[in-house]
């Protein structure tokens, strides 16, 4: 397998208490270490959907479009993964503020080689949800 | 020539009694088991189990399937093999009678657990399951000629596989690009996932060479290992490379489970002339 010219983070965001929190990278909000299980199998998740975006991206009017991307598993299985830490930490935390939607996004952070540093970010559409616990 | 062979045959079924390392390589073998369960102890319960944080998915409905994927399918059984493997692998690390049965359920607990949380295991795992199933069979003192076979035919398929590994991967190396360019190095020393910030740092201002010089010893190592390990004056150099590029990946990729699981076969290849040396 090449090795990759970037790192790809998954973040998410909730509307928690009738307010959008801020965008986080998953690893950093759940409290899980770079050698996790759950750090594996993030990098998978990210990995196959960096896939959706190269086979499904395409372009309208000059504004790119995710809805080919947010119909696969892929999506769904990085969406899953979220609301299921989410419900995980929830109950850790014994936490009882309402979450009613979510947003997750893909952030691409390219590799420095002979220029500069290049981030690029795909958001993904806002989400109901419920977390149940 | 055929007498030679003769006699190896022959010599495969006399009596056998094992020397250190051979048996620290098969308890380690299963030892990783135990130590992979406990490493990883916080993260076990969101990846297996009830609380998965992993989208089920649907294998075709044959025996094998459904045997292979039982603890997909059943997510309540998971902790009650979860615990059942850790006990089964700690009992395979010792080498008494009858250990042959706690190492076969081990394996097949262990494959289990494998195939219910495939998308967050690494080739770590893999690897040490195949070394498990060639150390079923092993017993540390055999007088009967065919338990002698199976020791012997148990080390020798183990040893086989980590020279096959490497090769094959220096083969995958070498008609690569971007192991050729040392461009691949480079890409995991300025890795946010698979650094830190002191190398990021030092590989953005270091001469780029370094990175080919590195790429070309790793390849080299990889493509002449299942020689240099084998030939007793090289085999001293090749388990320092090998551990120093394992501990590397280990500490500073973060990937301990793995660089763990490619050092405990050194031991097979430390013979007992080559550590009084040391």
């Amino acid at each position: 397998m090449p090795m990759a010219e970037f790192d790809d983070f998954l973040e998410v965001r909730y509307h928690e208490g009738g307010k959008w929190t801020d965008f986080n990278e998953i690893g950093t909000r759940y409290e899980y270490d770079v050698d996790s299980k759950l750090r594996q199998f993030e990098e998978y998740t990210t990995a196959n959907l960096n896939n959706q975006i190269v086979n499904n991206l395409y372009w309208k009017d000059g504004v790119r479009q995710l809805e080919r991307i947010e119909k696969s598993t892929d999506y769904g299985r990085s969406v899953y993964f979220c609301q299921r830490l989410e419900r995980a930490k929830r109950k850790l935390t014994h936490s009882h503020t309402y979450i009613d939607s979510m947003q997750v996004r893909l952030v691409y952070h390219f590799h420095q080689l002979n220029g500069e540093q290049k981030n690029d970010v795909f958001e993904f559409s806002k989400l109901l949800v419920e977390i149940d616990k | 020539m055929n007498k030679r062979v003769e006699q190896y045959v022959e010599g495969l079924f006399v009596p056998y009694s094992s020397s250190w390392n051979e048996r620290t390589f098969v308890s380690l073998v299963y030892a990783w088991f135990v130590f992979f369960a406990f490493w990883n102890w916080q993260s076990v319960w969101l990846i297996w189990g009830e609380d998965s944080v992993c989208i089920r998915y649907g294998a075709g409905d044959s025996r094998l399937n459904n045997l292979v994927y039982a603890l997909m399918y059943n997510l309540s059984w998971f902790k009650p093999v979860f615990i059942f493997h850790l006990v089964v692998s700690f009992f395979s690390i010792f080498h008494f009678r009858g250990v042959f049965f706690f190492r076969a359920v081990a394996w097949l607990s262990a494959l289990w657990i494998y195939y219910a949380g495939i998308n967050a295991m690494n080739a770590g795992y893999v690897y040490m399951m195949l070394l498990m199933f060639y150390c079923i069979p092993y017993s540390s003192k055999s007088t009967k000629p065919f338990l002698s076979f199976l020791s012997r035919l148990s080390l020798l398929a183990a040893g086989i596989q980590v020279g096959l590994i490497y090769f094959y991967t220096s083969m995958y190396k070498l008609t690569n690009w971007q192991w050729l360019s040392g461009e691949a190095i480079y890409q995991t020393f300025v890795s946010d996932w698979f650094s830190n910030e002191t190398i990021r740092g030092a590989a953005h201002v270091m001469p780029y060479f370094i990175s080919v010089i590195f790429a070309y010893i790793i390849m080299l190592f990889q493509f002449s290992f299942p020689i240099i390990i084998n030939w007793k004056k090289t085999r001293k150099y090749a388990v320092i490379v090998g551990i120093s590029i394992h501990l590397y990946i280990g500490i500073l990729m973060h990937m301990w489970d793995f660089a763990v699981a490619m050092m405990i076969p050194y031991t097979l290849f430390t013979h007992r002339d080559d550590t009084t040396k040391l």
